[in-house]
Formats: structure tokens, C-alpha cells, sequence
């Protein structure tokens, strides 16, 4: 599918959402790029995964990005079948308790990645049936990836 | 029983642990409990420029280093759009392949291990990757964090006389292949161990995201050099080795044939390669456009990609790296279930990780 057909056929089941459009003078690369509110995310994703001319089978990565203001969470789309790609973003406001639901049980894949998230940027994903820092110790204090993380002296600094 | 196999031990390759709970001798639950070796490269880059973030690639997959510069400059060059001349590109080829083929060694070496098979790893670790070391030396001066691709092209130009002692390395090799056939792949015993052992659907790889070898074995013919080509592969004719039940044997065996296409591809780029500039038009120090890139390639392992955010500084503002031995073993939760515990290390092994790239 073209990216102008993914876009009818996204907006066909949840009309609300729009295209991120290309800011002049930015580089980005050819994918579709959605905005995903938090609360349609799990939806869409069903929706991406399970209808037949779309079938995203393959989630090649999820990652987040602190933006200060708010954060945002990646997710990167492949059909392994039509070989088209998506890329989701959805946009935390709330920095305090950034919540957004977990994906794992459409892409098993999401498991570790979202776990990472939690651990290095302290973003909550709800219904993960097994969120606990994956990289750190479990007593670590803070999430580093964070724009405003300092970092603690320790007895090398 | 709870056993808890590493973080130490010679088996996992490297500082990971794996809490096993067992059933007399069959596998209950496995959970992989990765982080040992966590150095914090995300957060490293955000303080260096793009130029100073190819040395910490190279830490990364630490027995494909030469993939981990490529696919970041990959994504850097995204960003800035500049173009790489014809023979950087055929340079990035040979010492890509070649890295491919070593690393591959390095699997081979260790699998025959960790089965139980100690004269393979005399062969293909200390033979075969040595020469092809010798010959990253030759090119770059190191032998194990190369630094040898940059934005742009590549560090320099190969020295003399070096693209014929390759061709003479590519000939030899097939031979040493097929002696790797006689030594391990059709070996009964190495058979009996991994045939049919730590099977996977095609339908489980995909859901899981595994890439590389793994997801080939299961049949699955995927492969970044040809779904979505970089450089000049689109130009080079070879093939990609699928299996056709997802076991350990095929695993191996995906690998071993995958050398030979290595070799099909340098001897190609061998012919075609001319004289030629090795650099690109890239300033010495360069502020790339905001927005964002994100660059891919089929590393040894699988599709390696680096996400790079940038905002118009000299230095990323976020740096994301898709790293295929953290996806790829995470499966092992769901995989390891059900078999006994002498097939743990056997299942272990053939997902092939370097604990450099699942821990970052």
C-alpha cells in the first residue's frame, strides 16, 4: 500500500487521527508518520495487526523520546507480507506519571523493549504483566535517559 | 529445581544469567536476566559528536564491529543526505562481508564447544578469523573495535596489494567451508544434539521479532540486503539460505551457508571495484538537520538499526539502537520451555548473542 492508501484506510476505522506532516527543512525518512492519543493505541494496533490488506505482523522496534515538555513513545511497523511500514508516535503530556498501555500481547516482541523503556525512561505501560527494570538494578533510583536525570557521583567520579 | 546458570558461566557467552526451573529433567520456566555488562551508550552519545559515536559502536556487537559503524553512519548519512562514492561503497562491502564471515567463525567455534567439540574452534577461531583479522589490521590498524567506516565513506583507502590478498583468502575459504562440513555440520553426534532440538514457527519468530539467521532457519526468507537495500547490494546476485523446521541444526547450518554467499558477494566486488575517492563531501565538523533518521542493515546477527533524533546540534538528541541479540533473546522465555536441560546450552547457543549488544 502507498502511504496516501494506509492513511484512508487508518482513518476509515479511527477517523480522528492525522498524518504528523513533514516540517520544511527537516529530514525524515519515506514512512507514514500517525499521532496516536494513548487511549486509541491499543485499537489501532489490532486493527493495524489483524486486518488482512494491512497486516503489520512485524514491530521492529519501540523506543521513547524526552522532549522536556512531554515525552513520546516510538513504535516502528512492518509487514513482513506487503512490505509497507508505519511509524506510531503518542505523545505523553502528563510528565509526571507518563502512562500509555502495553502492546505486548499483540507483539510479544514489545515485552523486553517496553521494559527497557520503563527502566531507562520511567514510562509506565499498563497491563504489562511483567514491568521491573531489565537493565539496572533493581534498586536504582531515577531514569537516566531523562532529560533532567543528574547523575549521583560515585567513588570512580 | 531452580537452577541459575551464569552469570559466569563458559556456556552463555559472556555475563548473562538464566534462572531455570525444572521438573526433574525437563525445563519449566526460563527467565533470561540480562544487564551485567550495561554501559549506558543511549545516554553516552547525547554529550559527544556524531563523528566521536562511531568508536562507541564498535563496543556494541564487539565480534561485528564493522556492521555496528556502518549501519550508525548508515543512519547519520540519512539525516545529512550526502553521497558515498562507488568505491567507499565497495570497501564497506568487503570488510561487511568479511566481518560476517568472522563472526560466523566465532559461532561456529564456540557452538562446537558448547556441544562438546573442541577442534573446531582451533579451526575456525584460530585460523580463519585470524587471517581475516590480519587483514582488517592491514586496512585500519585494529583488530577488534576497527573505527574504519565514517560519514561519508570509509577511514581510508586499502593499502597495497590488500584486495589481492583477499581474493587469495576468498579461494582458500570455500575449501576450509566444506571442511567445516566434515568436521562438525554432517558429524553424528553434533546431529544427534541439535536436529530437531528448540524448534520454532515461522509465526513465533515474526510475533517475537527475531531477525538474522534465527528467522531464516524457521524458512522465512528475509534479509535487509534484499527487503529494503543499502549500498550497492541491489547491483550483487546471491542468495539467501532458508531452512525448514527452526532447530539448532538449522540455525547452524543457515550460518555455515551464509559464508559461502559472503564469499559469492566479495568475489563480485572484487571484479567490479575501481580506483576511485574513499571519502565523500563531509566537512571535519558538521551539524546535521533537525528531524529524525533511521538507518538499518542485515548485521551478522540480524537487523541492526540505530534511530537517530536530531535537533540541530552537533550532537544527537536522542540515539535509539535496534539491537538483535536483546529482541533475539528474548524469546528464549517461551522457548527453552519443555525441553531438558542438557538442550538448554544447545538452544543457548545457536541464538548466537554477544552480551556487548543485548546490554548496550
Amino acid at each position: 500500500m502507498t502511504v496516501q492508501e494506509l492513511l484512508t484506510s487508518i482513518q476509515k476505522k479511527l477517523p480522528g487521527l492525522q498524518e504528523i506532516p513533514k516540517v520544511q527543512g527537516q529530514a525524515r525518512g519515506d514512512e507514514l508518520y500517525v499521532a496516536v492519543p494513548a487511549a486509541q493505541l491499543v485499537e489501532l494496533c489490532r486493527y493495524l495487526r489483524f486486518d488482512p490488506p494491512l497486516s503489520f505482523d512485524f514491530l521492529s522496534f519501540v523506543t521513547s523520546v524526552d522532549w522536556k515538555t512531554h515525552f513520546e513513545v516510538v513504535y516502528y511497523l512492518v509487514s513482513t507480507l506487503h512490505k509497507h511500514k508505519l511509524v506510531l508516535k503518542v505523545k505523553l503530556e502528563n510528565r509526571a506519571e507518563p502512562e500509555v498501555p502495553t502492546i505486548s500481547a499483540i507483539w510479544p516482541t514489545a515485552d523486553w523493549q517496553e521494559r527497557e523503556i520503563f527502566d531507562l525512561m520511567g514510562i509506565h505501560f499498563a497491563g504489562h504483566y511483567n514491568l521491573r527494570r531489565i537493565l539496572l538494578p533493581d534498586d536504582w533510583e531515577g531514569y537516566p535517559l531523562r532529560k533532567d536525570y543528574v547523575a549521583k557521583p560515585d567513588r570512580y567520579d | 529445581m531452580f537452577i541459575s546458570l551464569g552469570p559466569q558461566h563458559p556456556s552463555t557467552h559472556g555475563v548473562l544469567r538464566v534462572a531455570i526451573t525444572t521438573d526433574g529433567e525437563i525445563v519449566t520456566s526460563a527467565q533470561p536476566d540480562v544487564g551485567y555488562l550495561h554501559r549506558a551508550t543511549e545516554k553516552l552519545v547525547e554529550k559527544r559528536t556524531y563523528p566521536q559515536i562511531i568508536v562507541l559502536t564498535d563496543r556494541l556487537d564487539y565480534l561485528a564491529a564493522m556492521t555496528n559503524n556502518w549501519s550508525y553512519c548508515l543512519a547519520v548519512e540519512k539525516l545529512l543526505g550526502v553521497a558515498i562514492p562507488e568505491r567507499a561503497e565497495y570497501l564497506r562491502i568487503i570488510v561487511g562481508e568479511l566481518q560476517r564471515i568472522a563472526s560466523h567463525c566465532v559461532f561456529l567455534g564456540t557452538y562446537g564447544i558448547d556441544i562438546g567439540a573442541f577442534t573446531p574452534f582451533l579451526v575456525a577461531f584460530g585460523r580463519e578469523r585470524e587471517r581475516i583479522l590480519d587483514l582488517f589490521e592491514e586496512i585500519c590498524g585494529a583488530r577488534l573495535t576497527y573505527n574504519f567506516i565514517r560519514i561519508g565513506g570509509v577511514m581510508a583507502d586499502a593499502p597495497e596489494g590488500w584486495e589481492k590478498k583477499v581474493h587469495q583468502f576468498v579461494k582458500e575459504m570455500y575449501g576450509h567451508i566444506d571442511e567445516y562440513d566434515a568436521l562438525l555440520t554432517y558429524n553424528p553426534i553434533f546431529e544427534d544434539r541439535t536436529r530437531g532440538i528448540g524448534k520454532m514457527s515461522q509465526e513465533m519468530a515474526i510475533a517475537w521479532g527475531i531477525t538474522g539467521p534465527i528467522l531464516r532457519a524457521t524458512g522465512f526468507k528475509a534479509d535487509v540486503r534484499k527487503d529494503d537495500p543499502y549500498s550497492l547490494y541491489s547491483k550483487l546476485n546471491f542468495d539467501i539460505p532458508v531452512g525448514k523446521r527452526g532447530d539448532c541444526w538449522e540455525r547452524y547450518w543457515v550460518r555455515i551457508q551464509e559464508m559461502r554467499e559472503s564469499l559469492k558477494i566479495i568475489d563480485q566486488v572484487l571484479n567490479a571495484i575501481l580506483p576511485g575517492e574513499t571519502m565523500g563531501k563531509v566537512p571535519k565538523t558538521f551539524r546535521v538537520p533537525p528531524g529524525e533518521g533511521y538507518g538499518h542493515l542485515e548485521a551478522p546477527r540480524g537487523d541492526l538499526g540505530f534511530y537517530i533524533v536530531s535537533d540541530g546540534s552537533p550532537s544527537p538528541y536522542r540515539m535509539h539502537i535496534r539491537a538483535p541479540s536483546f529482541i533475539n533473546l528474548q524469546v528464549l522465555q517461551v522457548l527453552l520451555k519443555g525441553w531438558k536441560v542438557s538442550d538448554v546450552i544447545a538452544i543457548l547457543g545457536s541464538v548466537d548473542i554477544v552480551l556487548g549488544e543485548v546490554d548496550r
